[in-house]
């Protein structure tokens, strides 16, 4: 099954795959990435990336040549933690999105805020990032049922920002990044009491592309 | 800024406008255009050009009729609301060469008349009538100025003049003081009505004109003849042809879609079909476009509509854009955008030539409403902390609070009505959920019209500044509701899905 889903990558996630294996020794590290991607990926609404999880091929992806399927087979197989041999050029960017990789931030309520437990989260998202530069995000920001749809749309986008403008002073470029504000039309838990509002005042990092 | 991006609108529009033959896709929505009604002879004085028109009772403030308490036959009562009676509609035969004088003597059982057309027509006249008579008192009851007389009170006016005659003695003695009679019948492919209205004491028939409609348009020609009524008998801006536009999640659950509505609920159908969200619809001030925000190429962005056309286009993309507002002039649209990395009100010219910075705050701004003379305009902002109600021209300067009761007020939105100067929108007082208020601007008082039933958003005025249009989740999903300016008359409209951000319109009724 491992060789099927990735022949379906084609060259791009041979080389991340290598390139993944190869770095994954080392990349405990914490140092910020430098981001400076080119070529911004476009705009995807969740329904458009969920229907077309596969990106287009990146351009350094066509450059790598030399690999061949048997030298796929010469991978070997994982042996140290489960993130480390992460091989996110064979993952679907729905499956990867559904592995929960990064966190969600939740916020209280009418704010924007960073709280300190939420910064800490989006640490270790921007540690994630760094590990996977070519990885490129979609910050959502969302916003509970209590408030009006039109200051929602505002508040939703405050929120984004911040977590966009945190990971950013993190060292995840900001041509990694886009932001979008759903205010409230997505709740996560469509409950109407606490705890629902709780899980749907959030900004969700969503993987657009890898 | 970018413009241009045609798109296609919802296929309903385009292919029912080609079927009809008529360039702008509108068609579907309004019914069929009516034409211009031709004035019927004045029955007393024979020969007479054109309609004679006169003021029958200018309604006292807006609201003369209260709540109907027992009813009397007796109207001598001064200061008494108002008393209408509206027949049901008679189903005339279908020629009528002496169309006036057969319409006045017509009796109640002139359906018989029609014994020389075929079952099928007669039935659809009949059907076409009885949806007419309904709507048309509907639409009179909704405008709140008259006291509608119940129909069991006719046959007691009708058995007194068993010929059908006018007798205006009799209707008096059942309390009307305006009678409103006419018929219906089908001509070939349209709809024909005959409608007079008399005042009763006075014995004159002072308003009559004759309709023609599609058919299958009763309930167009039903709200045209209602518009006029009001107009005639009392001087009153009717709502019967305005629509609503709105945004529904009814035809996918990830999408919201824009769609519109007659005033009264009818007709639901969409003005978007593109799967993605689409959000905060508002109109242009003729009523032929509207202006929203959408989703469909990734962030959201701020798109036209333009009804009569069936096409659209893209007016300010690259940023994230919201609650889009058409000015009073229809040159501008104000907006909310975080271009310049934080959520600010901007103006962008209609042809997208123009963009303007409005405020400058860290805090969110957002909501912009226009004053009916477009110099002003009230927006959102929590720059003290909490989501409040503030003005300021539209240069952007000469800020001023207007909110400060209620920890979260939004969605201003400023009433067009030439009489009072106020604005509505969804105050959230402690920790309860949102209600309607309206702040008057010159008595300085903010009245609440929604009391604590779920919550209640997104207000929006009628035309006339005498009915509000709101979203209210107290019956499960959010719907749409619409409710007189006292908070009286409540009504709701839609009932699939869920159903957000109303905004009352007033498209005109065919593309010229």
């Amino acid at each position: 099954m491992r060789f099927v889903s990735i022949c379906r990558g084609g060259p791009a996630a041979l080389l991340s795959a290598l390139l993944l294996a190869g770095f994954a020794c080392s990349s405990v590290n914490r140092s910020p990435a430098t981001g400076s991607d080119p070529v911004p990926a476009p705009m995807t609404s969740p329904a458009e990336s969920s229907s077309t999880p596969e990106s287009e091929p990146r351009p350094e992806a066509g450059g790598s040549g030399g690999l061949t399927e048997d030298e796929i087979h010469a991978i070997p197989p994982e042996v140290g933690g489960e993130t480390d041999l992460l091989d996110i050029g064979a993952k679907s960017l729905d499956a990867l999105n559904s592995e929960g990789h990064l966190k969600d931030v939740y916020f209280n309520y009418d704010s924007a805020e960073l709280s300190p437990p939420m910064r800490a989260t989006l640490e270790e998202n921007a540690a994630w990032l760094a590990r996977f530069p070519s990885v490129r995000i979609l910050v959502e920001g969302h916003c509970d049922e209590r408030g009006t749809v039109e200051y929602n749309l505002a508040l939703g986008e405050e929120r984004a920002r911040a977590v966009r403008d945190y990971l950013r002073d993190l060292g995840v470029g900001s041509g990694r990044m886009r932001i979008i504000s759903y205010g409230k039309e997505f709740p996560l838990d469509p409950g109407r009491n606490e705890a629902a509002w709780r899980r749907n005042r959030r900004a969700h990092l969503e993987i657009v592309a890898k | 800024m970018k413009r241009s991006r045609l798109h296609r609108l919802a296929p309903a529009f385009v292919g029912a406008a080609l079927a009809t033959g008529v360039a702008a896709g509108f068609v579907p929505v309004t019914g069929v255009p009516l034409p211009v009604p031709e004035p019927l002879p004045h029955p007393e004085t024979t020969g007479s050009p054109g309609v004679k028109v006169a003021v029958l009772a200018a309604p006292a403030g807006e609201r003369a009729v209260q709540d109907a308490g027992d009813w009397y036959l007796d109207i001598t009562r001064p200061g008494a609301p108002v008393r209408m009676a509206i027949p049901d509609f008679l189903v005339a035969p279908r020629s009528a060469p002496d169309a006036g004088a057969r319409a006045e003597g017509a009796a109640p059982g002139s359906t018989a008349l029609a014994a020389d057309e075929s079952a099928a027509p007669a039935a659809e006249a009949a059907e076409a009538a009885s949806v007419a008579s309904a709507v048309l008192w509907d639409d009179i009851e909704y405008a709140g100025v008259y006291r509608m007389l119940p129909k069991r009170f006719y046959r007691i006016a009708e058995a007194g003049s068993p010929d059908g005659v006018l007798d205006y003695y009799q209707w008096e003695s059942i309390g009307a003081d305006i009678l409103v009679r006419g018929d219906l019948r089908i001509e070939e492919d349209r709809l024909v009505a005959e409608v007079r209205m008399h005042a009763v004491r006075a014995q004159e028939n002072v308003f009559g004109r004759r309709y023609t409609a599609a058919r299958g348009a009763a309930r167009t020609l039903a709200h045209r003849i209602a518009d006029d009524i009001l107009e005639h008998a009392g001087n009153y801006q009717g709502v019967a042809r305005t629509r609503i536009a709105f945004s529904t999640n009814r035809s996918g659950p990830r999408s919201k879609e824009i769609y519109l509505m007659d005033y009264d609920g009818h007709g639901q159908r969409p003005v978007t079909a593109n799967g993605s969200l689409n959000l905060t619809p508002s109109w242009s001030p003729d009523g032929r476009a509207l202006t929203y925000i959408s989703y469909r190429e990734g962030a959201p962005a701020l798109y036209l509509a333009f009804l009569y056309q069936g096409r659209g286009e893209r007016l300010v993309g690259d940023f994230q854009s919201f609650t889009p507002a058409w000015s009073p002039d229809g040159r501008w649209i104000a907006f909310t955008s975080n271009r310049d990395g934080q959520s600010e009100i901007y103006l962008a010219a209609v042809d997208g030539s123009e963009l303007r910075r409005l405020t400058d705050h860290r805090a969110i701004d957002v909501a912009p409403s226009w004053s009916p003379n477009g110099r002003t305009i009230a927006f959102t902002s929590d720059r003290t902390g909490a989501p409040q109600i503030y003005t300021m021209d539209q240069d952007g300067l000469n800020l001023r609070r207007v909110s400060f009761e209620g920890s979260y007020n939004d969605s201003p939105a400023w009433s067009p009505s030439r009489q009072h100067s106020e604005i509505a929108y969804a105050s959230r007082i402690e920790r309860r959920p949102f209600d309607i208020v309206v702040h008057d601007f010159e008595t300085r008082q903010t009245r609440q019209l929604t009391t604590g039933r779920g919550s209640n958003e997104s207000p929006s005025w009628a035309p006339n500044g005498l009915h509000i249009t709101f979203a209210s989740n107290r019956a499960g999903n959010d719907q749409v509701f619409t409710m007189h300016r006292d908070g009286s008359n409540l009504k709701q409209l839609t009932r699939e899905g869920s159903n957000t951000t109303p905004r009352w319109g007033n498209p005109p009724e065919s593309p010229q």
